[in-house]
């Protein structure tokens, strides 16, 4: 390469590298940025308007009240941090935004945000509306998770708890831990909420979070129909949902209680189960009247109640129709639950239309005639799976 | 010290594949939007255009090309109809890459990243170092396009595998039969010719040495880029219903942005995927503006393409600040997309079946 | 062959001529009778001549054999005669004695250079392991008796030019015959020949000749002072230039590749070569991207931080009065600073340097808030990177690149990240050396050389044949042409 060459090339390559010095107004340096932990909708006093909330992350050294004024030591690393909360009412998400000032001298950002928390009052109104500038707005993550709360979203994020100072933070690390408690909704995140909110054939669901006194509790699984709040599932009926949800089958416990009619159990008084796997065929039927049939194929392993044996036993047997049939209930019980909120989180109308989707068409109506057939099918296990090595 | 090293196979393939992947995928959201999860079909026309496109441009390079780039039409229909195509075809690419790629790339940078910056300076940046790579001539195109893939096929290969995470085959809708309309819409037929890459392979085809065979390359080059632009396009559908997929700005980007890589300290997928179709996006400016620069310089009669390359980055940038409506500025695109057809598919054909060129042989 | 025996000639009309040529107040001259009122003169340069060999090897024999003619032209056949007054005088600056006698038209020439010499050193820029610990020295002879003693093959090539019009330089170019690709020698040959200079002190100067003064801060010739590696490189097939006075050996052409590669392959098997390489690849990339990655992520685009990194971050940084671009420029410049101090100052002082610099400013700087704790652990990344280059003048090349990445980085994100990469590729794109291009074989491609030489290196199969980068005229090691030695 001759000398002369590479100069004019380095002159090409320099002029616009200077000219791309000045003004780049993207460069704000990430402590001069109020970094949002988690997002609040709450319905403002006024219809037709929304309040959103933020948690913001700031130096234990910055002025603020807001809610929590606790020093949020534990998660704040070396220097200390705490979250403040501010809020802000307009009619559109962007306006309140906005409106948000942190009160520290520093441009919100959300780009970090973990948690998407919604009111439950606004959740009953109608929350699409709402979501649209979430998804569009380029640094807000699709993967934060979404939670309904009991009462007002900025309570949740204004409070504090023991362990890491603040229920949003705990919250946010009870859904990245994949706790036990917590499968029924962990790989429910933003992004899918926003698919099966906006999806015509399946309706979306989230879990239900209270703020109590000094910790936070994942109290039910929140149902949407269409973009509204239908109503809450727990204990059981949450229990048999998870049945159809990927992973979350895990931490299902099903009880079954002795009848009048039973014999000598075993230790207990009663049988719990952990299942292993899950199986689920929903079938349907496209002419009328139309049918939804569930049959659900289950491995068990039973935790509590009957003595660890190698392999079934008549006792077992006997307790093993009682476990089915306590699931059986229970799914039907969902169903039924379900069907009156006229709502479709298993995206039993996707069934529908995938054989013919002018089945799905009105679905919404057409939802409580349909018949609904639920079979179980369990397989026991007590234990232990051979004799072992001494065979 | 001079020795000039010719392209190499491998270089070309490069080159082709990745000027075909290009941008391709967020090259038309509207596309997406009117095909919803039929865009197989729109992918599958494209490839087909494509495949043509690109057999007939080996047919012509290994008939015609045996000289200086973009001679071949001048060698085939005489001088003055060769004159007309070789200047639209150098307009196309010129219209191509340095302004169409690299608007659709500021787009994304503008949604994506950098909000508030103005486009101007990532755009004068971008010509910049495309002209630096042109302006030093093809074999520094070549190899820089060959030494950056290293990097890129790293990343594409991210690209198509991590949004797999949080994929489901069960997404996928059995097959029906798509909404014809779309068809009758320019935007579609603009995005069908979407893969360009096989407009280089006559004029890169000059640097060949044609001991060796262009065909595999070429071919090879755009079945990669079908492969990807495929995966890329349907990736969406296996984590998002139709409904949804509506509603988002680019879907291919956005599906990275669903799955966290745990394992790294990147929130984000996301942003490796902005990194590396940026990285694409350089290396097509770079070759396209060469490639213009090269055919321009051989129809004004100019000894050398060097300093007709900062004229044509300077002009893109012109062309790219243009305040223009955006009715305006599609329609010149489905008007120079039709361009595109003429010159890449229609007149070839023409001059293959109507001419009997020497057939270069080894 | 004595006929001067009968010249009229007189040894004292030299010394005009001498005296007139060279500084006469360095030039010595030793007067001595001989036989039947002849007179014979040596003329030396004393600060070159070895006194010792002067008087055991020259005067006294001459003395000892002064009454008898046959005696003396005995002693002075074991000289080299010498032409003319330009051909003296260049062997007396070599350190050469001239005898010259009463009635002979020539001189005879005795080499007697005393060579300022140092013994055979370590390496010191190239720091082995495992491996031969001796270096090349000052002394061209040396320097080619180690390459040959290395390299007892009668194939190689040592050509001997001069270079520099006053200067004469001796400068050895090496090459293995059947083996070196022609093309290349001769392009080396003739541009050293061309060189229209008046001295060359050094190798490095001389590849700057050689490849013309370009812009660019990567190094086209590889330097080294390791004759194992020169070795190497000639039976691969590349050329190597040696200049007298210079402890480095000159090696073209190069790649970056090569230029990254540790000096011998002292770890046993294929997969241990390829962990040390990645690690060397991996460190150049940290070098050139490490603090534009930094000022990327804090600057621009955070949302790539997990939430508690981001908000760790932005409290290790609350209070630092800077942006994030002109800590990271500020500290990137007082450590190279520290470097470059470090390198100049005596041994132990050196280390001592590199400790204060590294670690108690960073650390002075991090508690006064004027830095980041994270910005150091950066600059510690950074430093082992460009640490880890095998080649100086390569990682000094690296060390420059960083800047401008860093500054697009800062202004435009990851975008300015990928823009300043794109840059420095097609930058080393455009280089090339002896013809060979910069990035190969990684592009342009060869497959052979990229598994066999470049990942794992070298491999079984690369016991049997040459790596194709430096296109050497014989490919295979092994086969006939070795065979033709055998049995």
């Amino acid at each position: 390469m001759k000398a002369g060459r590479s100069r004019v090339a380095l002159a090409l390559l320099l002029v616009p590298g200077l000219l791309a010095l000045t003004g780049c107004r993207d460069r704000v340096d990430l402590n001069d940025r109020a970094i949002v932990m988690a997002v609040g909708l709450d319905a403002a006093d006024e219809p037709g308007r929304v309040e959103v909330s933020m948690a913001i992350a700031a130096p234990a050294g910055a002025t603020g009240g807001g809610g929590a004024g606790n020093a949020g030591g534990g998660a704040g690393g070396a220097g200390g941090w705490r979250l403040i909360v501010r809020s802000s009412a307009g009619r559109t998400v962007e306006e309140a935004t906005l409106g948000i000032n942190p009160g520290i001298g520093r441009r919100v950002y959300t780009g970090s945000s973990a948690l998407l928390a919604i009111g439950e009052d606004l959740a009953r109104q109608g929350i699409r509306p709402w979501l649209d500038y979430f998804i569009r707005a380029s640094d807000f993550p699709m993967k934060v998770w979404v939670v309904v709360t009991r009462g007002r979203a900025r309570d949740l994020m204004a409070a504090t708890s023991d362990e890491s100072g603040f229920q949003v933070l705990d919250l946010q690390d009870a859904f990245e831990q994949v706790e036990p408690r917590q499968a029924l909704t962990h790989n429910l995140r933003f992004w899918r909420f926003y698919d099966y909110l906006v999806a015509p054939h399946r309706d979306p669901w989230c879990a239900y979070v209270a703020a109590l006194e000094r910790n936070h509790l994942i109290e039910a699984v929140a149902v949407f129909s269409g973009d509204r709040l239908a109503g809450l599932l727990r204990d059981e009926e949450a229990a048999a949902f998870g049945l159809f949800l990927p992973g979350a089958f895990m931490s299902n416990v099903f009880v079954a209680r002795p009848g009048p009619d039973a014999g000598e159990p075993g230790p207990g008084d009663s049988v719990a189960i952990r299942l292993k796997s899950v199986r689920k065929a929903v079938r349907v039927t496209s002419v009328a009247p139309r049918r939804l049939a569930i049959n659900l194929r289950a491995e068990a392993i039973v935790t509590e109640g009957l003595p660890v044996t190698e392999s079934p036993r008549a006792e077992a047997e006997i307790w093993q129709a009682k476990v089915t049939r306590a699931m059986e209930e229970s799914v039907r019980r969902l169903v039924d639950r379900l069907r009156d909120w006229r709502a479709d989180p298993l995206g039993f109308a996707e069934t529908f239309r995938r054989i013919d989707p002018r089945l799905a068409e009105g679905w919404h109506d057409g939802w409580p005639d349909l018949e609904v057939d639920v079979t179980v099918e369990l397989l026991f296990r007590t234990g232990l799976r051979g004799r072992g090595i001494g065979w | 010290m001079t020795f000039t090293y010719r392209i190499s196979q491998w270089q070309l393939f490069v080159v082709v594949a990745l000027t075909s992947i290009s941008l391709t995928p967020f090259g038309s959201p509207a596309v997406h939007h009117d095909f919803g999860r039929h865009i197989w079909v729109a992918n599958l026309v494209q490839w087909l255009v494509t495949g043509a496109g690109g057999l007939l441009a080996l047919a012509l390079a290994r008939r015609f090309a045996a000289g200086p780039a973009g001679r071949f039409s001048v060698r085939a229909v005489g001088p003055v109809l060769g004159w007309v195509y070789g200047f639209l075809l150098a307009t196309y690419v010129f219209l191509w890459g340095p302004v169409g790629t690299l608007d659709t790339m500021l787009q994304l940078l503008e949604v994506m990243e950098l909000p508030e910056t103005s486009p101007a300076y990532p755009a004068a940046l971008t010509l910049g170092i495309s002209s630096f790579a042109a302006y030093l001539g093809p074999e520094v195109v070549a190899r820089f396009a060959e030494a950056f893939s290293w990097f890129l096929l790293i990343g594409l290969v991210m690209i198509l595998v991590i949004p797999l995470a949080e994929a489901s085959l069960g997404a996928l809708l059995p097959v029906d039969l798509p909404d014809p309309a779309p068809f009758y819409n320019g935007t579609t037929w603009a995005y069908v010719l979407g893969i360009r890459g096989f407009f280089l392979v006559p004029l890169y085809a000059a640097y060949l040495d044609y001991r060796r065979r262009v065909h595999r390359p070429v071919l090879a080059g755009l079945l990669a880029a079908l492969v990807v632009v495929g995966v890329i396009t349907t990736t969406p559908h296996l984590l998002f219903s139709d409904a949804a997929l509506k509603t988002l700005q680019y879907p291919g980007l956005e599906t990275m942005a669903t799955s966290p890589i745990t394992i790294l300290p990147v929130e984000s997928a996301l942003f490796v995927t902005v990194l590396i179709w940026h990285g694409i996006g350089f290396v097509v400016v770079a070759a396209t503006l060469y490639v213009a620069a090269a055919l321009f310089a051989d129809l004004f009669r100019l000894p050398h393409h060097r300093w007709l390359v900062p004229v044509l980055a300077g002009l893109a940038f012109v062309i790219l600040r243009l305040p223009l409506q955006t009715q305006v500025r599609e329609t010149l695109m489905v008007g120079w997309s039709l361009l595109g057809y003429v010159v890449g598919l229609v007149f070839p054909a023409a001059i293959l079946l109507l001419r009997r060129g020497k057939r270069v042989n080894p | 062959m004595f006929g001067w025996w009968k010249s009229k000639r007189k040894w004292s009309d030299w010394i005009r001529a001498l005296d007139a040529a060279l500084s006469p107040s360095e030039l010595k001259w030793l007067r001595l009778r001989l036989d039947g009122g002849r007179e014979a003169a040596v003329a030396y340069l004393d600060s070159v001549v070895d006194r010792r060999r002067l008087r055991e090897d020259v005067v006294r024999p001459l003395v000892d054999a002064a009454p008898d003619p046959k005696a003396i032209r005995r002693v002075l056949s074991m000289g080299e005669p010498a032409e003319s007054l330009s051909e003296i005088k260049r062997k007396v600056l070599d350190g050469w004695a001239a005898v010259f006698v009463d009635g002979a038209p020539l001189a005879c020439t005795f080499d007697l250079f005393h060579p300022a010499a140092r013994d055979v050193p370590e390496p010191s820029t190239e720091q082995t392991l495992l491996g031969p610990k001796y270096a090349f020295v000052e002394q061209l002879r040396v320097n080619l008796n180690l390459v040959r003693s290395r390299l007892p093959v009668e194939e190689l090539r040592i050509e001997q030019l001069e270079i520099g019009r006053r200067s004469r330089t001796k400068v050895a170019v090496l090459s293995v015959k059947d083996v070196t690709n022609r093309e290349i020698l001769h392009e080396v040959r003739e541009g050293l020949k061309s060189l229209d200079i008046d001295w060359v002190d050094d190798a490095s100067v001389l590849s700057e000749l050689l490849f013309g003064r370009t812009l660019t801060p990567f190094p086209l010739g590889q330097l080294t002072e390791r004759p194992v590696r020169v070795a190497r490189a000639l039976m691969n097939g590349r050329v190597a230039v040696l200049v007298d006075g210079s402890p480095f050996a000159l090696i073209v052409p190069t790649t970056l590749v090569e230029l990254q590669k540790d000096s011998e392959g002292f770890l046993q098997g294929p997969l241990n070569r390829l962990f040390a390489r990645f690690l060397r690849a991996a460190g150049t990339l940290l070098a050139v991207l490490g603090p534009a990655t930094y000022a990327a992520l804090l600057a621009v685009n955070p949302q790539i931080l997990p939430t508690p990194l981001a908000v760790t971050v932005a409290v290790t940084r609350e209070g630092v009065p800077y942006p994030v671009l002109g800590e990271i420029l500020v500290l990137l410049l007082l450590q190279d600073l520290v470097q470059q101090a470090a390198m100049q100052a005596p041994g132990p002082l050196g280390q001592t340097l590199t400790i204060v610099g590294s670690l108690i400013i960073g650390q002075a700087a991090v508690t006064a808030r004027l830095a980041s704790s994270l910005v150091i652990i950066v600059l510690a990344g950074t430093a082992i990177g460009s640490l880890i280059i095998v080649n100086f003048p390569l990682s000094f090349a690296i060390r420059i690149w960083k800047y401008p990445i860093t500054v697009l980085a800062g202004f435009l994100g990851a975008f300015g990240l990928v823009a300043g990469f794109a840059s420095l590729l097609v930058h080393l794109a455009s280089l090339q050396s002896a013809g060979v291009p910069y990035l190969k074989p990684f592009a342009p491609l060869n497959w052979y050389d990229l598994v066999h030489y470049s990942v794992v290196a070298p491999s079984r199969q690369a016991i049997e044949r040459r790596p194709q980068t430096w296109r050497a005229a014989d490919t295979r090691r092994t086969g006939s042409r070795a065979r033709q030695d055998g049995p």
